[in-house]
């Protein structure tokens, strides 16, 4: 087994689980996220990708962040309130149809830059510079 | 120390962060914790640095082995080349096509990246990059700004990513400036070179010979203002700049007073300077910034006065000034 397809049967585990635990249908949980009933039931059994986008869409529709179901419940004590795919990244990953995976690792090696010491602030990413970024990593993306 | 900036609801997190890594509690408690979280970061770099020689270049280089953090200087794009060859084709650390872009812009001095694909005991699992592509004056500071960084919060996990805004405005930024100011002259290995430049005066001249001695990639400012707050006697540093002030409608444009620090005796004995006061033309700092040369003299402060008509006390000081670029450095000392 892959650590995609590992990684793939584990976020689907989370969501049918928080799903149920919130006594959300798969029905009701694919009508407020917007995709359809049979895609979630393949998601939630690790049969399919899911893109950055939808996954956002699905946290969103259970009141999770993306953290929550990439990597499970934030160990206690920890602030659970971390991590979101920003919305713009979710869009650039929706244009160039990312994986999940390959959107997490855009958002990591975004994010390992963790400090930046300049005399002026920063601008939250757009669309754009999402694409930009893409374009300049996509061969390194394997591995 | 001990004040700083109201901090957003994002630094708070920050804070509190740094204050359980560094055992002060679960919760950051305000201004009054400053000194306790550089007591604190001091504390923990005090064992890295046992048995070392007091020279702050060596300081740097064992913290930053103890972290597991590497510096890489640029100073070319040559040099960006062989960083982006290393880490993002070499080693997939995506975050490294950032560097470009980033260390093309004037405004950033440093950069520090978490390796994404780093094992736990790689020398360079932090990467942090120094943007010297036009001056080489914060190379020393900003090695220190980014081991405290290391030293005072945890460890950012793969994907809490939580991300700092570093600038100037930043309240936690301003913490960990005071933790490197501390940690760059740390004080039980930098005293001794003030002490024993302590039995003359404090010129730049004597300035020059402590960095020469104890830090010479340091820059001369940083060096000033940390021979100051130890020098026992009355001391004040300031850069003189020439800066516009609007008066009745119109701009005055002068050589002023930007104040970088003051001593403890200073304040007992009434030492003192104005922000943004004029510099007197009659005074060693006007001199040293209209010829270009460096001078020392004492004079009588009497003589700085303000647009409203105050006069600094009756003191006679000595003032020692060198230009920099565009500015002025200046020790005031009695």
């Amino acid at each position: 087994m892959t650590a995609d397809t590992s990684l793939r049967i584990e976020v689907g585990r989370r969501i049918r689980s928080i799903r149920m635990s919130k006594g959300i249908t798969g029905q009701r949980l694919a009508q407020m996220a917007r995709i359809s009933a049979p895609y979630l039931s393949e998601i939630e059994r690790g049969l399919s990708e899911v893109s950055g986008e939808k996954l956002l869409r699905i946290a969103t529709s259970l009141g999770v962040s993306v953290q929550t179901l990439l990597e499970g419940s934030p160990p206690e004590g920890q602030a659970a309130s971390g991590v979101t795919i920003p919305s713009a990244l979710a869009q650039a990953a929706e244009q160039l149809k990312l994986s999940y995976r390959d959107t997490v690792r855009l958002l990591q090696g975004r994010r390992s830059l963790v400090a930046r010491r300049a005399s002026g602030g920063q601008e939250d990413w757009q669309v754009e510079d999402w694409l930009k970024f893409y374009r300049k990593v996509k061969d390194y993306l394997e591995g | 120390m001990g004040t700083l900036k109201r901090p957003t609801p994002a630094e708070l997190m920050q804070f509190d962060a740094i204050a359980r890594h560094l055992r002060l509690g679960k919760r950051w408690a305000g201004p009054e914790m400053v000194a306790d979280a550089v007591a604190a970061s001091i504390a923990r770099a005090d064992p890295i640095l046992a048995g070392v020689a007091p020279r702050g270049e060596l300081v740097a280089a064992m913290l930053a082995s103890h972290y597991h953090v590497r510096f890489e200087e640029v100073r070319t794009a040559r040099d960006i080349d062989v960083l982006e060859d290393r880490y993002l084709r070499r080693k997939r650390e995506l975050g490294f096509a950032q560097l470009r872009d980033e260390l093309q812009n004037p405004k950033v001095d440093a950069l520090l990246f978490q390796r994404v694909h780093a094992a736990e005991d790689d020398p360079d699992r932090w990467v942090a990059v120094l943007n010297l592509l036009i001056t080489d004056d914060r190379r020393y500071w900003n090695k220190f700004h980014e081991l405290s960084h290391r030293i005072a919060e945890p460890p950012q996990r793969l994907l809490p990513f939580r991300r700092q805004r570093v600038d100037d405005r930043n309240a936690v930024e301003a913490l960990i400036d005071t933790i490197a100011g501390e940690l760059a002259f740390h004080r039980r290995l930098f005293r001794p070179f003030v002490g024993a430049a302590a039995g003359g005066v404090l010129t730049i001249q004597a300035i020059r010979s402590i960095r020469d001695a104890f830090a010479p990639t340091a820059s001369l400012l940083a060096v000033m203002n940390a021979v100051v707050a130890l020098w026992p006697r009355p001391a004040l540093a300031f850069v003189g700049r020439v800066r516009g002030r609007v008066h009745d409608d119109r701009v005055d444009r002068a050589l002023r007073v930007e104040m970088q620090g003051r001593n403890g005796p200073a304040r007992r004995s009434g030492l003192y300077m104005i922000p943004n006061m004029r510099v007197p033309k009659a005074s060693t700092v006007h001199a040293a910034a209209q010829y270009k040369q460096e001078r020392t003299e004492y004079e009588r402060l009497a003589i700085w006065d303000t647009s409203e008509g105050t006069h600094l006390p009756d003191l006679q000081a000595l003032v020692s000034a060198t230009p920099v670029g565009a500015q002025v450095y200046c020790l005031v000392s009695m």
